[in-house]
């Protein structure tokens, strides 16, 4: 089964959809509606709200989050937005500007 | 390159399991950050769906669906379970999967045994192999867009 891999040069424009794995190194701007787990490597930026089972972030993310597992913000993220999962994991070095909703 | 490991499709675990990559902090993917070259090779998984505009510098795999546009500069395969219903202009294309849509390509068209294409294409060399499904205009006397004539 083939991981989705979106390159650093890459920019979609639009709404992705799917029920694999996506890691984003480039841009994404738009939507991003998953049931699995969503990569955002260092170089990826997602100017989205997203909709995911987890989300583990080294880059940037403007928009809301909402996992249904478990969100990480990794040290060197920058997020501006809301985050809702039952588990939020932020590490230290990152950078957050927004809200933290554990109940959802 | 360091990521190189990790690039080409790995296997995970499964699709379901939380302990994917992200959980170590050491993992794979995390620090290193991206040093992708051109022909790193990006890949839209078979169960993934754009809705959109795609535009890029790198090769792409399409797997899944992509619904709108796509703009590359760049080798873009659709692979046999592909379904491309957008418009296309890339440095050269491969098609095995399906298109609806326009094609225009700086370089080359393939359209491989399998395929169905039912849309326009543009090139300065087309390929039709046999089996293909196609059913559109050929067109080989082509201007380069803007953008595409760049030499990779």
């Amino acid at each position: 089964m083939a991981n989705t891999v979106i390159g650093s040069t890459i920019v979609i424009d639009g709404e992705i959809t799917g029920d694999e794995d996506l890691v984003v190194q480039g841009t994404v701007k738009g939507r991003v509606s998953l049931r699995e787990n969503i990569f955002v490597e260092e170089s990826g930026v997602l100017e989205a709200n997203v909709e995911t089972a987890t989300i583990t972030i080294h880059g940037r993310v403007t928009g809301d989050v909402h996992a249904s597992e478990r969100a990480e913000l990794k040290s060197n993220c920058r997020v501006v937005g809301d985050i809702r999962a039952p588990r939020v994991l932020i590490a230290d070095g990152a950078s957050f500007k927004g809200s933290v909703d554990m109940d959802a | 390159m360091p990521l190189a490991p990790a690039r080409t499709p790995p296997s995970p675990p499964s699709s379901g399991s939380a302990s994917g990559f992200g959980s170590a902090p050491g993992s794979g993917f995390g620090p290193r950050g991206s040093t992708s070259t051109q022909g790193g090779g990006c890949v839209i998984g078979p169960r993934i769906t754009v809705r959109g505009a795609l535009s890029g510098e790198e090769d792409l795999v399409v797997e899944g669906r992509i619904e709108g546009r796509i703009t590359l500069i760049g080798h873009l395969v659709i692979a046999p379970g592909g379904v491309v219903e957008a418009d296309v202009e890339a440095s050269s294309v491969e098609v095995r999967g399906q298109v609806r849509g326009d094609i225009s390509a700086a370089r080359s068209i393939t359209i491989e045994r399998g395929a169905q294409v039912a849309g326009n294409v543009r090139a300065p060399r087309v390929m039709i192999h046999d089996g293909a499904h196609f059913q559109g205009a050929v067109d080989m006397d082509v201007a380069l867009p803007d953008g595409l004539g760049r030499s990779r």
